[in-house]
């Protein structure tokens, strides 16, 4: 009975097609809204987008200027070791000129008989303001004698400026000096507006009339020939946007110059503009804004531009490779009367002005003045101490001044002694030119401050810094430690204490025997440990680093201030431990600090652009060492530069200059090291091949040489230790390591920890005549 | 502990006020001797028999890091004395100076170090000596070290 169940379906199907066809109906109906719903709330988020990042940039961009990097400024003080050749180089690096009249003008200076009278420029630092004055200075046998002022009263301490030696710059190598608009000649904005946007006050950001207007030119000649963009839109697209020519650019540019408008003012957008404008070239260094563009092209402030040169600067907006008044002259002087006829016609100008402007040559200087000193050697240890602290966005765009130990002349000093070094040793030694390489590395006594860093023979190469980066081995510097190890245990050693230095093989790990040699090849019986540092002989100083320990020495050695891992093979006491220049000078700089080591530091103090002080690396000092073992150490240090492997010092350093230090040589004369100190610095050299080939050069006849030329070139104090109030000095017999007269045949002074002292006395060897001698002055006393 | 700080900082500054300014330095020593009468000049640096003359572009500095401290600005009257002793390195009454700053800073391991290092170069200057040990002490009882302050008060009241 029962009905076929399709015709029931069928018409059940009906309505349903109806209610999906209504369905479809009514989506469609909605369909046109849904789609601009979606496209407004996209829009609205996109604009959210623009404007967002139009706020959160502007002002960073606004501001972003590259770190700057200058050295220590000169200090002035009477007493200095100093003298009127130094003072004129730095004069000359801060490009001071010469005046006949009296010094008139800050930055100009007189010589006179004897020195100089100098017109300081003044400036501010992280260690207080230094007023421009005039300074007369006065030189005597290496000296600063005399410094007052321009009316005769003494000046305690002065200060010349310091040198910007580096900016850091963004990635894309924009350099600018930022000015406000209240800084700038008022013609130059309003030139820059009768030219670039003659509506700019009136739009807010895009300007119909001029897109109009180019429309119509780009139809008439059928190809793009003006853009229409207001200066506002060129800001963005500089700021925000890339170079890319596309409608979704333009419209996105667009969309962003309105919004830019909505949040500043029009002198805000168009100070930024003039701050932000390409306008040259220089190598790698893009020239931007105002400020560098009339240091660059007129060498001079852009407060101090006259009108032909601001319509040069406003010309150059159009194009700064096409109009560049260096290459093309002809371009650019069309181009710049072009501007000034547009500023007349806008009234910013009156006819005779222009005529007269007109008629004034470009006047660009033929080469910009570097405002950088560069030092790339000592800037590799400055980014280096930077990055420990500084993100690198931070240093390319926050502006940060960043102050450094650097001491230009002692640089200066230090390069000119490793170039001329290097080439001398090359000409004695039958080398081809640039065989050799070096390094080198200046520090204070006290301080830990970084004088100089020099990573190679040539100072304008920006290479391979192996000041810091080359790990060469040391050879006997390493023997400071071993000594240093001893002496701290003045019951077990002391100067005087007789070392053996017969032949040795010792038997360490599977089956290995250690051999060591002396340099000379021969034994020396048993010596003191004075005369086995002294003359650097191996195979006592092994035996004398086993006898301490491996462990104990390695310790010291980074104690004193070798970074480097050190293995613990037997080899390591005679230095085949790899460590850069730098950390020896570390460890040199401690010994010459009585133990205490002052960790290097190259930078001063980092300071923000409005002036207040983000970081300063203040002086620190560590005690690493007993000053009584230390002491010792440098007695016999010192007594090398007099008497032992270092002894051509004598010939090579002034009169009466005294100094410490140690020659280091390695396997087959790889490498040829000095360090030493003398009362306020600390010097470093090593001389080797980049491809660790032999040199044939000892410590003593490759880089003492140079280190002898560094310390004479800066005028080194000489050594003045002071005395432990627990040590005392007294004469001994080498030959024995006791007691003995100090007018005994071969007495040497030694001192000694009290209570160490060598019980006993030796035989005096003197004559029979020079006994009684003695034996009368002590009958008179 | 604050009232001996204020107590040190005082008779510092008064000591470095009442300083007056030496004459240039002469360069160099003695020349290194063959015949070894004596040991070397250069390992005998005279002691600086009064601390307070100091060349005076060492002495302005010393002055502009009081009046710093005064005004409880320790960072500039740290780098005063820093300059300080650019010019005078072996100067013991600096380096006190510079001691007492870095207790006020609290930095009380580099005020132990730095009176340490005063007390190198104060040979034979027992009332520098003693102030340098009673900075040692105070440090050391910062730093928790009991035993360390009263050992370094004994050698201060030995002095």
């Amino acid at each position: 009975m029962g009905r076929p169940s399709s015709p029931r379906k069928r018409p059940s199907r009906k309505p349903v097609r109806a209610r999906k066809r209504a369905a479809q109906t009514r989506r469609s109906r909605h369909w046109p809204w849904l789609v601009l719903l979606v496209f407004v709330v996209s829009a609205g988020l996109y604009v959210a987008y623009l404007n967002h990042l139009i706020v959160s940039q502007f002002e960073a961009k606004r501001y972003a200027l590259p770190a700057r990097v200058y050295s220590s400024p000169l200090e002035l003080y009477t007493g200095e070791r100093i003298d009127r050749a130094d003072v004129g180089e730095a004069l000359r690096l801060l490009h001071f000129h010469q005046s006949g009249n009296s010094a008139a003008n800050p930055g100009s200076y007189q010589a006179l008989g004897g020195g100089y009278l100098i017109h300081t420029r003044g400036f501010s630092s992280p260690d207080g303001d230094e007023p421009s004055r005039i300074l007369r200075v006065r030189f005597a046998e290496g000296r600063l004698q005399g410094l007052s002022s321009a009316d005769g009263k003494a000046v305690a301490l002065a200060r010349l400026a310091p040198i910007l030696i580096a900016k850091i710059y963004p990635q894309t190598h924009e350099d600018r000096i930022l000015v406000r608009m209240s800084e700038l000649p008022p013609l130059l904005p309003k030139a820059l507006v009768s030219v670039e946007d003659r509506r700019f006050y009136q739009h807010h950001g895009v300007d119909p009339v001029a897109i109009g207007r180019a429309l119509v030119a780009d139809l008439r000649a059928r190809r793009f020939v003006q853009g229409g963009s207001t200066l506002t839109q060129q800001l963005v697209k500089n700021f925000y946007l890339s170079n890319r020519r596309s409608l979704w650019r333009k419209f996105n540019e667009a969309i962003m110059a309105v919004l830019l408008e909505l949040h500043y003012h029009k002198r805000t957008i168009l100070e930024t503009y003039l701050n932000e404008v390409y306008l040259g070239q220089d190598g790698r260094r893009a020239i931007h804004g105002v400020g560098l563009a009339s240091e660059f092209y007129f060498g001079r402030p852009v407060q101090r531009l006259d009108t032909a040169q601001v319509a040069l600067l406003v010309a150059l907006v159009r194009g700064p490779t096409y109009y560049d008044p260096r290459r093309h002259p002809e371009r650019a002087l069309a181009r710049r009367n072009l501007v000034l006829k547009e500023m007349a016609r806008a009234g910013e100008i009156s006819a005779a002005a222009m005529r007269r402007a007109q008629s004034e040559p470009l006047g660009v200087i033929r080469k910009p003045v570097s405002s950088v000193t560069p030092f790339p050697d000592f800037l590799d240890l400055v980014r280096a101490q930077l990055a420990r602290d500084y993100r690198p966005d931070d240093l390319r765009t926050e502006g940060l001044l960043i102050y450094t130990t650097l001491r230009p002349l002692v640089q200066l000093a230090a390069q000119r002694a490793v170039d001329q070094g290097l080439r001398a040793l090359e000409q004695r030694h039958g080398m081809k030119r640039d065989t050799l390489e070096a390094a080198a590395v200046v520090t204070s006594v006290g301080n830990g401050e970084v004088y100089a860093v020099v990573g190679g023979r040539r100072a304008d190469v920006d290479g391979f810094n192996r000041a810091l980066d080359a790990r060469r081995s040391i050879g006997s510097l390493f023997k400071a430690a071993t000594y240093l190890t001893a002496l701290e245990q003045p019951t077990r050693y002391t100067l005087a204490t007789l070392l053996d230095d017969k032949p040795l093989a010792y038997r360490y790990g599977q089956g290995k025997v250690w051999t060591p040699q002396n340099y000379d090849r021969e034994n020396h019986g048993e010596v003191t440990l004075m005369d086995a540092l002294v003359h650097s002989y191996n195979v006592s100083s092994a035996r004398l680093g086993l006898d301490l320990g491996l462990p104990e020495v390695i310790k010291t050695a980074h104690d004193l201030g070798i970074a480097q891992t050190i293995p613990d093979y037997p080899a390591t006491l005679l230095g085949a431990v790899p460590v850069p220049p730098i950390e020896i000078a570390q460890m040199y700089q401690t010994l010459a600090a009585g133990g205490y080591r002052a960790p290097l530091r190259a930078i001063q103090a980092v300071v923000r652009p409005r002036g207040d002080t983000l970081q300063r690396y203040p002086l620190k000092v560590e005690r690493m060492a007993p000053a009584d073992a230390v002491y010792l150490l440098d007695a016999a240090l010192h007594e090398v530069t007099r008497r032992g492997t270092a002894q051509s010092l004598r010939k090579l350093l002034p009169q009466g200059m005294e100094v410490a230090g140690k020659t280091g040589t390695t396997n087959d004369l790889r490498d040829s090291w000095f360090a030493g100190f003398g009362g306020r610095e600390v010097t470093v050299v090593w001389v080797g091949r980049d491809d660790n080939k032999p040199t044939g050069l000892t410590g003593a006849t490759g880089a003492l040489p140079i280190w002898a030329s560094i310390m004479r070139g800066i005028h080194a104090e000489s050594l003045q230790m002071t005395q432990p109030a627990n040590v005392d000095w007294l004469t001994i017999d080498p030959k024995t390591g006791l007691r003995t007269q100090d007018y005994c045949s071969g007495a040497q002074w030694m001192p000694f920890v009290k209570g160490s002292e060598p019980k006993g006395d030796s035989p005096c060897r003197a004559s029979p005549v020079r006994r009684a001698i003695e034996w009368f002055k002590g009958l008179l006393q | 502990m604050n009232i001996r700080f204020l107590h040190i900082a005082l008779v510092l500054t008064l000591a470095l006020l009442a300083g007056c300014a030496s004459g240039p330095g002469t360069r160099g020593s003695a020349s290194p001797t063959e015949t070894q009468a004596a040991p070397p000049s250069g390992m005998q640096a005279k002691a600086i028999r009064d601390a307070r003359a100091m060349p005076a572009a060492a002495l302005s500095l010393a002055e502009a890091a009081d009046r710093a401290a005064r005004a409880r600005d320790w960072p500039q009257a740290s780098r005063q004395l820093e300059r300080a002793l650019n010019i005078a390195p072996r100067n013991p009454l600096l380096w006190q100076r510079l001691a007492a700053v870095r207790y006020s800073q609290g930095e009380y391991r580099q005020a132990e170090t730095c009176a340490f290092k005063s007390n190198g170069y104060a040979v034979g200057d027992a009332a520098l000596q003693k102030m340098n040990w009673r900075i040692i002490g105070a440090s050391r009882n910062a730093l928790g070290d009991k035993a360390g302050a009263a050992q370094a008060q004994r050698r201060a009241e030995a002095l």
